[in-house]
């Protein structure tokens, strides 16, 4: 079975081929915001280093976010495409899990760390996943009896902001992951992909959702004006069971 | 692309004159088949008029989210219909016998976060299938909606094009030359519609709630300015909206009906006034309508009173072809595929698209 991965979720965009036996080739780039332009040239480049052709894929495997709000539609819309179009089932990943999948053999405590802009961060921790400002996620960590280790764009972004407000919480002071785990690699995805695939954790293309752990803007924004309040409208993806939100 | 199957019987081939439309530059999912340029095959759409109306315009936000839920879906459907397969191959029992051998998306002008699903989508059927990919002009595809249901239209044609997002007056003399004569310097003409119905708490859209209203109001009670009336051939809405509030905050007692009637036929009287003075300086043999404005009746009486006064051909669109479609899309792709060849897969969203020279 061939497995094709996409990785659109955040500040790095590419693509994967995997067989039976672990992933064959990677592509990947940090295009700025150009992911739309870059994702499906990455899909043709990982196709050819591993000498696979397109009709030879069985499953496709997606990161659907956390993180940039395009660039999850971007990855989505295009493994629905290549699902539906090649007439095979889909596979959904978290960048977050990515990306613990990614540094789990350099450290004990590995907590993925996605910048959400305005501020906010989303992290896992135990299982957990929460989105919040600097100090919320400080103050988790600061709890943790080891220094955990900070993985993902936010932590890149916010990485010494965090170390300070840990250690002024007296916490273990975390250490920071380097550049390359800067964004979930493609291969990492690929991979923990083949497992998935392995258990039967599939979706059809339909099934693929994107996890923003967000609600847009104007919702928001009508739900704090005090009138008129939208009937029947939902408090917002938390509903969803997403997990708790740490403010 | 042909072969042979494993039991010596020919497999059925892709064929360029098959293409697959995606259309998600605003807020409707729409996915097409159409064959040759012009036979429509299937064309679905999926509007999310439900999920912006409560906000009064499209939240680009929302729109993008609800364009990824509602891509595949409204994708196998068209296929479907099509009686092609989810390989956009025949289905056994039916179909053209042909598979789909190019796939055309909008990518601009329109909201960059619903152009992206759109085109991502796209491409990769394309790769998915071994086919072109084809990058549209939204506003080229409008043009294209006119010659689908009218291939007989006599060229040159003065095409008013008219929606939410734009007012352009284009002089088309066929597939791939065009020349904008006019355009709005502020508001497109559905703006104003929107706006003004949401200013009288008559609904979103604004274009069908305007025109609801009319119908129990007095189109002559009161006298909005005609913007731009004499001036050339561009348009100018911003101010009229503007009237309209001024008269309102003095005159509360007005009725709703009576506001809408007079704002609805100064925009009709500025759209058919320029159309015609376009018709007349231009070598047109004929007057063609497009975009979602167009299927406003009083415009569309409008329009074809005085252009049987003047002696031109009119073409006025079903409503269905007016507002966004994904047919009007694979049609424009079709003919842009045989005149500039594939896109390449590098391409864009380009949400401040102009209209295309040529």
């Amino acid at each position: 079975m061939i497995l094709l991965a996409l990785e659109s979720a955040t500040v790095e965009v590419g693509a994967a081929i995997a067989g039976d036996h672990g992933v064959l080739s990677a592509c990947a780039a940090r295009p700025g915001r150009r992911h739309v332009e870059t994702l499906h040239r990455a899909v043709s480049c990982a196709a050819a280093l591993a000498s696979v052709t397109l009709e030879e894929v069985g499953a496709v495997a997606v990161d659907v976010g956390p993180g940039l709000f395009t660039g999850i539609r971007v990855g989505l819309a295009a493994a629905k495409g290549f699902a539906l179009a090649l007439g095979v089932p889909a596979i959904a990943l978290t960048s977050l899990e990515v990306l613990s999948h990614a540094a789990r053999c350099s450290g004990p405590v590995v907590v993925p760390v996605v910048d959400m802009r305005r501020g906010e961060v989303a992290w896992q921790l135990g299982g957990t996943t929460s989105i919040g400002g600097i100090q919320a996620l400080a103050a988790a960590l600061a709890t943790l009896g080891a220094p955990a280790l900070l993985v993902g764009d936010g932590a890149r972004r916010h990485g010494a902001a965090l170390v300070e407000a840990v250690a002024a919480l007296g916490g273990p002071p975390p250490r920071l992951g380097g550049d390359e785990l800067g964004a979930p690699p493609v291969a990492s995805l690929a991979d923990l992909g083949l497992r998935r695939l392995e258990e039967g954790r599939t979706v059809p293309a339909e099934g693929l959702a994107a996890e923003y752990l967000r609600a847009p803007d104007a919702r928001i924004n009508f739900a704090s004006r005090p009138d008129p309040a939208p009937a029947g409208d939902a408090g917002g993806p938390f509903d969803a069971g997403f997990g708790s939100r740490v403010r | 692309m042909s072969g042979e199957g494993p039991a010596g019987r020919a497999r059925p081939a892709r064929d360029p004159e098959i293409v697959l439309g995606v259309e998600t530059s605003c807020d409707e999912t729409a996915v097409a088949v159409v064959e040759g340029g012009r036979t429509i095959r299937s064309s679905i759409v999926s509007s999310q008029v439900d999920l912006h109306a409560r906000y009064g315009g499209v939240v680009p936000e929302i729109a993008g989210r609800a364009h990824l839920e509602r891509i595949v879906p409204a994708a196998r459907e068209a296929l479907r219909e099509a009686g092609l397969d989810d390989r956009g191959m025949p289905l056994a029992a039916s179909g053209p016998g042909r598979g789909i051998g190019a796939v055309a998306a909008t990518v601009g002008p329109g909201l960059a976060g619903a152009l992206l699903v759109g085109i991502s989508f796209a491409k990769a059927l394309a790769l998915a299938w071994q086919v072109p990919f084809v990058g549209v002009n939204h506003l080229e595809g409008h043009l294209y909606a006119s010659l689908l249901e009218d291939p007989g239209i006599e060229l040159p044609a003065v095409v008013l094009l008219v929606s939410g997002g734009h007012t352009i007056l284009v002089e088309m003399d066929g597939p791939g030359s065009y020349e904008v004569l006019g355009e709005t310097v502020d508001d497109a003409a559905g703006e104003a519609f929107d706006k003004v119905a949401r200013f009288l708490g008559l609904g979103y859209p604004g274009g069908p709630a305007i025109e609801r209203a009319a119908r129990e109001g007095d189109a002559s009670s009161i006298a909005f300015p005609r913007p731009m009336l004499g001036e050339g051939l561009d348009f100018s809405f911003s101010g009229l909206k503007t009237a309209v509030v001024t008269y309102v905050g003095k005159h509360p007692e007005v009725s709703s009906a009576d506001v809408a009637a007079s704002f609805q036929a100064a925009v009709v009287d500025v759209l058919v006034a320029k159309l015609l003075d376009a018709a007349g300086t231009s070598r047109a043999r004929s007057v063609c309508l497009a975009g979602g404005v167009a299927a406003n009746g009083p415009l569309r009486e409008a329009v074809a009173a005085a252009c049987a006064a003047a002696g031109l051909g009119v073409y006025l669109p079903s409503r269905s072809m007016c507002t966004d479609n994904a047919a009007m899309i694979a049609s424009a792709g079709h003919h842009l595929l045989g005149r500039r060849g594939p896109t390449p897969m590098d391409a864009g969203a380009e949400p401040s698209m102009r209209f295309p020279a040529g």
